[in-house]
């Protein structure tokens, strides 16, 4: 049966199609004129962050946003100086005597006030600080690095010592003037249970918190009591976005002024914007490195993992999972710039080499595998090595996990891991990452299953010598220890990547970290 | 009526224990320790099993699994992990900007795909009918992360008309009406397609039935032949597919909500997996599965309101 239906054109018919296609023309016209307008010369200066805040409180920080906002809200007894160099200035402190690395003796600068009335700092928050983080009670996820405290003796009210078991150098550069050591005001952590709420009130820098929306954004505002020169944006807006990717749109789109992004798009970012945004590559003090582990059963003979450290051509793997970029292969966790930094590698890329040693060895055709996470540019890292040891006569397997997978082979034994290619962020102090490779983390974070007396004393000794080249010295040699037991293959420090806006100069640390209240508006 | 409604409630509730507790064994199972991530490279084994002991994670499964329901019955979701925070509290504030972009999808799914369907089926074969089918398969077919992807090149970067990120400013209700227009499109835009091909077909058969001929004989208005007589019966099936589309869409809102940056429980769950957060993925597992089922039984129950054969056969 037919139908089809014959509608008789009324007057009816013709008003409703004609107010129909004038509602839609108004429509699209409205939302057109509500776009968004680029603020390069507002107050608001807006960035992307890779996720919310977990914690603000340094006891249980964990995530990037976390550091961001600490850098630029708490205050510190020192801090990183901006620019190019890694270098502590003085941040809340006026003098600071390292002299004694087991009695640090520091004054704090006078007047200094925590935002919301919370009172005046003083020496009893930076002793409440560095203590709490011993207290059991407290569940500190950074207490092992305050093992070394004894206590923070008081010798006026803006002044105290800061008493160690033993000499620790690293302890300063490590947890003192990092993450680790920033200072909370001891009466707000007091009316929250002996945490700091999210986001806490008392904060003492260039900025303060003025939002927080879960899932929405974070904004800081300038606080009006900041000791320092007066900041060129009002406003900070933080904007969580998980992918990179929308980030980078979101920046072409005009709702982000600064982004730090991804190493591998920088090419690609610079043929895209041009001359609207300034884009700039910086070193970073991260590193990636190889891991080979010597107590794996696969893995045990000395021959076998120097070959695996001979047969990967480590300068083209990076240059060719960074096209573009001026990216040369690390020397080891020390980046360059920073105490320990080794001048070159003792072994490069020698094939012939690592087949006779496996000839030798008699383990042609063995099976290794190599683990990795698979994020951004692990799995063709994987496949590169996969080749290069598949070239002299090695039977390679990849075995990619997702993030948390990966991370929790450090809770496995350790014959679970093979070879693994890892990235741990950094630290101007590298004993950071040296401390790790000790007998008692073969079951935790020591992968490589490296232990050593003679390292073992060295890094003792590190500990005591307040000397940066003396140490250096000591931590360079660390670093050739860990690589003759071809344990250890070194891939790359960083590289970080920094977008602004065109009329936006940023003020950051050495590896690109965003200090607010140096970032300039220019014509 | 009543005992219809009191019988799909009760399998609702029943679906919600068993879809909750089956996701938590496979979440447990998953390898991925949220402590050791948490902690990092400097943790100890005893700082590992200290936090795990005050987590409640170093319980059997079954007792975290019976401690997570019967904390959910009043209200008591647990803490998130990384941040301590109330769960139950972080999911409600997040909660309404996921069912805004939800609801706007399905209004545009709805808004959009019935009246098309209903035009088509009133004018088969026309240009429209042909018109329509073809973007309604095509739709279908093209996945919504790259629908979303290119309608943010070129409705944020090149025309600059539509905000690329975020859900607007608080108290703004055009800024926030604003900033959820390309996520909408994207969630619910393929079910346009599919409700209009689905609405199309059913239609085409009602239009068919005598008695609509008979309506017709009788001198009725062709507008109530239309909406009074064939599309009440033609929409039936929409709305049983609207009530399981729902689930779908809170499934595409995981990725709007990761692609847009916009607040919800789709990026809170996505989160959640990858830190092993385990109180926050079961908490928003939890709050979904309930959503889905309460759509599903509305829509069944709405059914049986249109349509009273459907509830003498339950009853």
């Amino acid at each position: 049966m037919n139908t089809q239906v014959i509608t008789p054109i009324t007057f009816k018919g013709r008003l409703r199609h004609h107010a129909t296609a004038a509602i839609a023309t108004l429509s699209i016209a409205a939302f057109a004129a509500l776009s968004p307008i680029s603020t390069a010369f507002a107050d608001t200066l807006r960035m992307y962050t890779p996720s919310d805040p977990a914690s603000l409180d340094p006891a249980f920080f964990g995530t990037t946003t976390d550091v961001y906002l600490m850098n630029n809200t708490m205050p510190r007894l020192q801090t990183m100086a901006l620019g190019d160099e890694w270098k502590l200035v003085n941040d809340v402190a006026e003098t600071v005597d390292l002299s004694d690395p087991a009695n640090i003796t520091f004054k704090l600068k006078e007047g200094l006030q925590w935002a919301n009335g919370y009172g005046e700092l003083t020496a009893e928050d930076v002793k409440y600080s560095f203590e709490r983080h011993k207290d059991p009670e407290l569940g500190s996820y950074i207490a092992g690095e305050f093992d070394a405290l004894i206590e923070v003796e008081l010798t006026g009210k803006y002044s105290g010592i800061i008493r160690l078991d033993s000499p620790s150098v690293p302890m300063w550069q490590l947890t003192i003037a990092w993450t680790g050591g920033v200072i909370v005001s001891k009466k707000e952590a007091m009316e929250n249970g002996g945490k700091l709420p999210l986001p806490p009130k008392a904060t003492l820098n260039a900025y303060t918190f003025a939002e927080f929306a879960p899932g929405e954004r974070i904004v800081l505002k300038a606080d009006p009591n900041w000791r320092g020169e007066t900041p060129d944006f009002d406003e900070v807006v933080m904007i969580p976005v998980s992918d990179t990717n929308a980030a980078e749109i979101a920046f072409s789109a005009g709702e982000l002024d600064f982004l730090p992004t991804t190493a591998s798009t920088t090419e690609q970012l610079r043929k895209q914007w041009g001359d609207e945004a300034t884009i700039t590559q910086l070193p970073t003090i991260d590193f990636t490195w190889l891991g080979i582990n010597a107590q794996h059963p696969n893995l045990t003979d000395p021959k076998l993992r120097r070959a695996i450290q001979l047969a990967i051509d480590f300068e083209t793997l990076v240059d060719v999972t960074y096209e573009g970029m001026e990216v040369d292969r690390a020397t080891g966790f020390a980046a360059p710039g920073v105490v320990g930094h080794r001048e070159a590698n003792l072994y490069g890329h020698d094939p012939e080499a690592a087949r006779a040693l496996i000839q030798e060895a008699g383990l042609e055709g063995q099976t290794v595998e190599i683990q990795v996470a698979n994020y951004g540019l692990r799995s063709t890292q994987a496949q590169l090595i996969q080749a290069y040891l598949s070239a002299v006569g090695l039977n390679a397997e990849i075995n990619a996990m997702d993030e948390a997978t990966y991370w929790d082979l450090s809770a496995f034994p350790t014959t679970d891991r093979q070879i693994t290619l890892k990235t741990w962020f950094g630290n101007p102090e590298v004993m950071y990452a040296l401390s790790t490779f000790t007998e008692a983390g073969f079951d935790g974070w020591n992968w490589e299953g490296y232990a050593s007396e003679e390292y073992d004393a060295l890094m003792a000794q590190a500990y005591e010598t307040p000397d940066p080249v003396e140490r250096g010295a000591i931590y360079v040699k660390m670093q050739d220890m860990l690589e003759e037991a071809g344990t250890h293959s070194f891939v790359l420090n960083g590289p970080n990547t920094i977008v602004t806006r065109k009329g936006i100069v940023p003020g950051h640390w050495p590896d690109g970290r965003p200090v607010f209240h140096a970032f300039k508006k220019v014509e | 009526m009543l005992l219809f409604c009191l019988k799909r409630v009760s399998l609702g509730v029943l679906i919600v224990v068993l879809a909750v507790s089956t996701l938590y064994v496979m979440l447990l199972s998953a390898p991925g320790d949220p402590v050791s991530m948490m902690l990092g490279p400097r943790s100890t084994p005893e700082m590992v099993a200290a936090l795990n002991a005050r987590l409640g994670l170093d319980q059997p499964f079954f007792v975290q699994i019976w401690l997570f329901l019967k904390g959910a019955l009043t209200g008591d979701l647990g803490q998130d992990i990384k941040t301590g925070r109330d769960v139950f509290t972080s999911i409600m504030e997040q909660l309404p900007h996921t069912l805004r972009l939800v609801c706007a999808a399905l209004l545009i799914a709805a808004g959009l795909g019935i009246p098309l369907g209903c035009y088509s089926a009133l004018h088969p074969n026309s240009w429209v009918d042909r018109l329509s089918g073809i973007i309604s398969v095509s739709v279908i077919a093209m996945p919504s992360l790259i629908l979303a992807i290119y309608g943010m090149i070129l409705f944020s970067v090149q025309l600059r008309w539509l905000p690329a990120i975020g859900a607007g400013d608080k108290g703004d209700f055009l800024d926030q009406l604003h900033h959820l227009i390309l996520p909408a499109v994207a969630v619910g835009i393929g079910w346009v397609g599919y409700l209009a091909r689905l609405v199309r077909a059913a239609m085409l058969e009602v239009m068919a039935e005598d008695y609509i001929l008979n309506a017709r004989a009788y001198g009725l208005p062709e507008r109530w032949v239309v909406y009074r007589y064939a599309l009440r019966l033609a929409v039936a099936p929409t709305i049983t597919v609207l009530g399981i589309g729902v689930g779908f869409m809170l499934g595409g809102a995981v990725f709007a909500e990761i692609i847009f940056a916009r607040p919800g429980i789709g990026k809170m769950m996505f989160d959640g997996v990858v830190a092993r957060n385990y109180p926050i993925t079961m908490g928003v597992v939890l709050v979904s599965t309930i959503l889905m089922v309460a759509t599903v039984t509305l829509s069944d129950i709405i059914n049986a309101m249109i349509d009273p054969r459907l509830r003498k056969a339950q009853e």
